[in-house]
């Protein structure tokens, strides 16, 4: 469904993403993961087409990003991208954002209303739905950033930290049903960025861990495991960080 | 007898509160000179300057007036060329296209062009004017319905695609500067301009129904570009707001680009040709009209930019060598070439001692012409070109949560 080949990014000088090759499949969600600043939002920037990179091509659904007009409209109305830092029209209802983003993507409208009922009550924004997205709190914001996401029907979806930014326990539990049956039932592909352990060992078929902008592992997790118990914190740490713990120590002993 | 006139003067005259507004209009000078006079009576009759005084009053009331009457002279053509227009109101056509009617029946709003009963809104307004101006004819109105109501007509023409008589009616115009010292021969014109512009929007009603669809997207198109994020469907946030799903299509067509600039430049030489015949040598009028086209230039790359960047950053370009993405940085070949061309013709009408006016319409022409028609056409652009999203300008500017999220970063 979603293949990158050899993709290189750099802003200025330094390489963001270093020849990086991903395939995923349809229908599967895969993680990605890694330290801060080591290109998980570019990598899903990349994919969801607001970032050109220098080298490389995108293939999605078959289709080249933004190799001809016909290939670009054709993926981005087959994906969605949810920002780690969406910014939403404040003077616009919750309910009215939903609608227009459904209507953006040509949801029917009878499955659209229907649609926006049933996610204002998943996320428990029924109440709010109808006042002004300016006086909602930062949790809320979130949700109504997912929700809209969501709403597009989208075949594809790219989440960048879509489980930060104050949501509430009840949305994250929501969230974690509602994407895994999206990509288990309804074969949607998702590619999310996070740094929670749990989130990834819960919700992906594969994790993809990037460091120094290059993709060191990429893999289900029962093959990213020396032993078959070993817990995945313990995994990511040994992959992304391996010096964490060496750290800690010379931290405590005073050594530099 | 009495009721069909009053039927047909409704039909072409604005509504109740407009007129009432221009009557008020019309009225308040003589109200503020009543409040005026009775000051004046009280202060400064003892000094024995109040004759002097009371003519300057009635003077400048009288002035005022007859500017009100000539500015409704104005607004009035502007009324009737759009007021019961089907291509200036969608709901009306929408409306229209449901009934049975067709070309010969009256329009239910009433008639677009001029009628018998326009002849009494222009003669109470020539009245009005001669009253307070004795040196005006009724000529004045007409000429002064007609510059605008012309003007509107021919944007209705461009409306039902009839593009080129547009143009003609457009250019034909010119002979307000040209003839405006040769008062019959202007009035002569305009009222065969008039002519040719009834049978064209008799043509047009012919065709109808138009193709209504073609017109709210051509608009829609239109307020994207100018007052963009006033329209619900574009103020959706980021990322939604910057992500085009729509089959990309040239905002303007080579023949209006052409026809646009070329008109453009005709009347800016219509314009200066009255002010000066001399060849362009202020260097501080050179200067002012070099940077107006690096302006124009400037203007064209925002539009095309706002919101899609460089990949790379300028110093990163330096530093690895790529100096050249021929997939970004052909949007830089208009506004260079623009600024080139544009400059070009300046210098040479410079040095060749051209008439100012022939300076100034060849540039304009030149530069709004490469302005408009040089390619990639920005919708295409936005989709293909090797650019990095970001929120857009506008509605980065107008939202303070964004602010403070760029703050962070």
């Amino acid at each position: 469904m979603i293949q990158l080949r050899g993709i290189t990014q750099h802003y200025s000088v330094r390489p963001v993403l270093r020849h990086v090759d991903l395939h995923v499949q349809r229908g599967e969600l895969v993680a990605l993961m890694g330290p801060n600043g080591m290109g998980k939002s570019t990598l899903l920037g990349v994919m969801a087409g607001t970032i050109s990179p220098q080298r490389g091509e995108i293939i999605i659904g078959g289709r080249t990003r933004r190799a001809s007009v016909d290939d670009e409209l054709a993926i981005r109305r087959m994906s969605v991208w949810l920002p780690d830092h969406p910014w939403l029209p404040e003077t616009r209802t919750g309910r009215e954002f939903l609608i227009a983003v459904g209507q953006l993507y040509d949801i029917d409208d009878d499955r659209l209303m229907d649609h926006v009922e049933r996610l204002l009550r998943l996320f428990h924004l029924d109440k709010h739905g109808d006042s002004p997205i300016r006086t909602y709190s930062n949790g809320q914001k979130k949700k109504a950033a997912i929700a809209a996401a969501l709403i597009s029907e989208a075949p594809v979806m790219f989440l960048d930290e879509p489980f930060t930014g104050g949501l509430d326990p009840s949305a994250i539990l929501a969230l974690r049903r509602v994407l895994k049956r999206l990509a288990d039932r309804e074969d949607v592909t998702v590619v999310l960025a996070t740094q929670l352990p749990e989130i990834a060992e819960a919700l992906a078929d594969r994790i993809a861990i990037l460091r120094d902008g290059e993709l060191i592992a990429y893999d289900t997790i029962a093959n990213l495991r020396d032993k078959p118990d070993e817990p995945l914190a313990d995994v990511l740490e040994r992959l992304i960080n391996p010096h964490t713990l060496e750290n800690i120590d010379a931290y405590f002993e005073g050594h530099v | 007898m009495i009721r069909n006139v009053v039927s047909s003067m409704r039909q072409v005259l604005p509504p109740a509160m407009w007129l009432v507004l221009a009557v008020m209009l019309y009225l308040m000078p003589i109200a503020a000179s009543l409040i005026l006079t009775t000051y004046v009576d009280w202060t400064l009759r003892p000094s024995g300057q109040l004759q002097d005084l009371a003519g300057l009053i009635s003077d400048g009331v009288n002035n005022i007036q007859g500017i009100v009457v000539f500015l409704a002279a104005l607004a009035y053509g502007g009324w009737r060329a759009v007021a019961n227009h089907p291509a200036f109101r969608p709901a009306y056509n929408q409306w229209l296209q449901l009934t049975p009617w067709r070309f010969g029946m009256a329009l239910p709003l009433g008639p677009i062009t001029l009628v018998p009963a326009d002849v009494i809104v222009f003669g109470v307004l020539s009245l009005g004017l001669i009253y307070h101006f004795p040196i005006e004819t009724p000529a004045t109105i007409f000429l002064a319905i007609m510059f605008v109501y012309l003007p509107l007509i021919a944007l209705g023409l461009h409306f039902t695609d009839q593009r080129g008589a547009c143009y003609a009616i457009l250019a034909s115009l010119a002979v307000y500067p040209q003839l405006y010292d040769q008062y019959v021969l202007l009035c002569v014109c305009v009222g065969l301009i008039y002519i040719a512009a009834h049978l064209l929007v008799r043509e047009s009603l012919r065709r109808y129904p138009w193709n209504m669809h073609r017109l709210l997207e051509r608009r829609r198109q239109m307020r994207r570009l100018f007052v963009n994020n006033t329209r619900p469907d574009d103020n959706l946030g980021w990322p939604y707001e910057m992500i085009s799903l729509n089959d990309p299509k040239p905002m303007i067509r080579y023949f209006d680009g052409i026809c646009v600039s070329l008109l453009a430049g005709w009347a800016v030489y219509n314009v200066s040709y009255r002010i000066t015949s001399d060849p362009l040598v202020e260097i501080e009028g050179m200067i002012l009209l070099a940077l107006l086209i690096g302006m124009l230039s400037l203007f064209r790359l925002v539009v095309y930019c706002n919101g899609h960047h460089a990949p790379i950053s300028l110093f990163g370009r330096l530093t690895t060598g790529r100096l050249i993405i021929p997939k970004f940085d052909i949007v830089l070949v208009a506004p260079v070439v623009t600024c080139l061309v544009g400059w070009t013709i300046l210098a040479m009408g410079t040095a060749m001692q051209w008439p100012a006016s022939i300076v100034l319409s060849l540039m304009t022409a030149a530069v709004l012409s490469l302005v408009i028609n040089l390619g990639p056409w920005r919708s295409r652009w936005r989709l293909v070109g090797a650019h990095r999203l970001t929120p857009s300008m506008l509605s980065f500017n107008n939202n303070k949560n964004r602010q403070q999220e760029f703050a962070k970063l």
